[in-house]
């Protein structure tokens, strides 16, 4: 039995290999390396600093994670109030159709994002003049994430009871006292993933701002891109990263706590 | 109550605007004039153009390359993996959600983690770092499907085999292995989509010698997007449409 056991070991020994090595140890790595010294382009003196930090704190890195922020919550915001009633809509329907959208919204998934991206690039260089500004990549990324935030949605709205819904409405409830005390708390799990699924991405992804952007928007992303691409120093933009890493994890844990916070506000009424 | 059709029509319209931009390229890719404003007439100049690009050529042979040795290292490292799962294992807690890591931190992250990394390990950039990149997000994908099938697998089979005398690389090729093939499959097709896609991690680790095929886009559209564009679109979405209609067929034998 003991030697059973043994090679069922054996099984998971690949899988702790390689993810020590090549997911544990680089992720280590750069947050050790944030607190590095830089000597010059691509080298590293392995004196600790807090210096990448202290940069960090100017005005130009803050000012450009402040917009980086700002872009963000607008594309969230536009997300939410687009896709929020779609995925509730989407949860009502007949089961046929139901499943027919939801493949319709995997289906572009498959194609090449940098694809489709071009195809709007053209669109918007065709058919309006907003291209290389702040409104086209706000468009842009609101279209590259919307998907996810209908499929959080959807998924919380099609579990939800409809007979509480219809109960509260019977009991003279209005449509909008039925839709905060019922719908909204019900479905605050997949709102809230989805925030998280469109908000981090929005400070991330860097082609869609280097593309639509004309090299006038930076999000925090295209920061490490550039410390690392072009500037080449490394433990800077590992710092940037750390930060990023804070900032994410802070993210998904409030939107775990927030979402008991949704319950317990709807047991308590 | 009484049934109202505005839901259908406002996902219908949700819907249909995710759509404008490949609808657009798709009828494009067939329009002989270089402009977006007129119509030329039907033409396959688009695609003739494309065929006759040997860097994309080359950059969609460095891609599935890229992709199938990543998604089949990957699946026997998950599939393995799944299966010792099932008894209990020292540290699996940290292990199993330190490999999903990958899938739920933003790709920049990483990409900047391996570059700083494989940089540190003096690895050559290109081929090998792109599979090792592409491997950690590969393996949580693969895995998440598999796992769910290992769950329901009935062990009964494998341990008659097993006293029947089958060795258990027999045992595992002839019970095990094809009970597990088709969310295996099924996984694999998810990974190799996420890899055939990537752009972000990939930006990092590709070097200056390598390209895979996003990564050629990527620097084509930064210079200049002809129609080209639109035809490679319309071909990624036949693809597509191949693939899922083979996995379909795929998923509707196993019900059988």
């Amino acid at each position: 039995m003991k030697s059973k056991t043994r090679s069922d070991f054996k099984k998971v020994l690949p899988l702790y290999i390689f993810t020590l090595i090549f997911v544990l140890v680089p992720i280590l790595y750069a947050i050790f390396l944030s607190f590095m010294t830089r000597t010059n382009t691509w080298s590293v003196e392995y004196v600790f600093t807090l210096d990448n930090y202290r940069e960090l704190l100017k005005p130009i890195y803050l000012s450009t994670f402040a917009d980086s922020f700002k872009l963000a919550v607008a594309v969230t915001f536009v997300d939410i109030i687009v896709g929020y009633p779609a995925g509730l809509f989407m949860a009502r329907l007949p089961e046929k159709q139901r499943n027919f959208f939801f493949a319709a919204l995997t289906f572009p998934f498959w194609i090449n994002s940098i694809v489709r991206i071009a195809s709007i690039i053209v669109l918007l260089r065709t058919y309006t003049t907003i291209l290389y500004s702040y409104e086209a990549v706000v468009i842009t990324m609101v279209y590259a994430l919307l998907p996810f935030m209908i499929y959080s949605v959807y998924s919380a709205a099609v579990k939800l009871d409809n007979s509480a819904l219809e109960a509260a409405r019977m009991l003279g409830a209005s449509k909008f006292r039925a839709f905060l005390d019922i719908t909204l708390p019900l479905t605050a799990k997949g709102l809230l993933s989805g925030i998280t699924l469109t908000f981090i991405p929005s400070m991330c992804l860097i082609y869609i701002s280097d593309l639509l952007g004309g090299g006038k928007f930076i999000l925090a992303g295209n920061l490490i891109e550039n410390q690392l691409m072009k500037t080449h120093n490394l433990p800077l933009a590992a710092a940037i990263s750390v930060v990023l890493m804070i900032f994410t994890g802070t993210v998904i844990l409030i939107s775990n706590r927030l979402e008991p916070v949704a319950k317990r506000r709807r047991r308590a009424r | 109550m009484k049934k109202s059709k505005f839901p259908l029509i406002y996902v219908a319209v949700v819907t249909a605007i995710l759509y404008i931009p490949i609808i657009v390229a798709v009828i494009f890719s067939f329009n002989d004039s270089r402009l977006y404003t007129t119509w030329g007439g039907f033409s396959l100049r688009w695609y003739e153009t494309l065929f006759k690009d040997e860097d994309i050529f080359e950059a969609l042979l460095n891609s599935l390359l890229v992709g199938f040795t990543s998604c089949i290292l990957s699946a026997v490292i998950a599939t393995a993996a799944a299966l010792g799962f099932r008894k209990k294992q020292p540290f699996s807690g940290i292990f199993k959600s330190t490999s999903m890591i990958p899938i739920m931190v933003p790709e920049i992250i990483l990409g900047m983690a391996f570059l700083v990394f494989f940089h540190f390990l003096n690895l050559p950039f290109g081929f090998i770092t792109l599979v090792i990149a592409h491997m950690t997000f590969c393996i949580p994908y693969i895995y998440l499907q598999v796992s769910t099938r290992v769950a329901s697998l009935d062990i009964a089979p494998t341990e008659a085999a097993r006293m029947l005398g089958a060795g258990p690389l027999r045992a595992f090729f002839t019970i095990t292995l094809p009970d597990l093939l088709p969310s295996i499959l099924s996984g694999m097709f998810i990974a190799f989509a996420m890899s055939f896609d990537d752009v972000i991690i990939s930006m990092f680790v590709v070097g200056p010698k390598f390209n895979t095929l996003p990564i050629k886009i990527y620097t084509q559209v930064k210079t200049g997007i002809t129609p080209e564009i639109n035809a490679l679109c319309t071909l990624m979405l036949l693809v597509t449409v191949i693939c899922l209609g083979a996995s379909k067929l795929l998923k509707g034998r196993k019900v059988k």
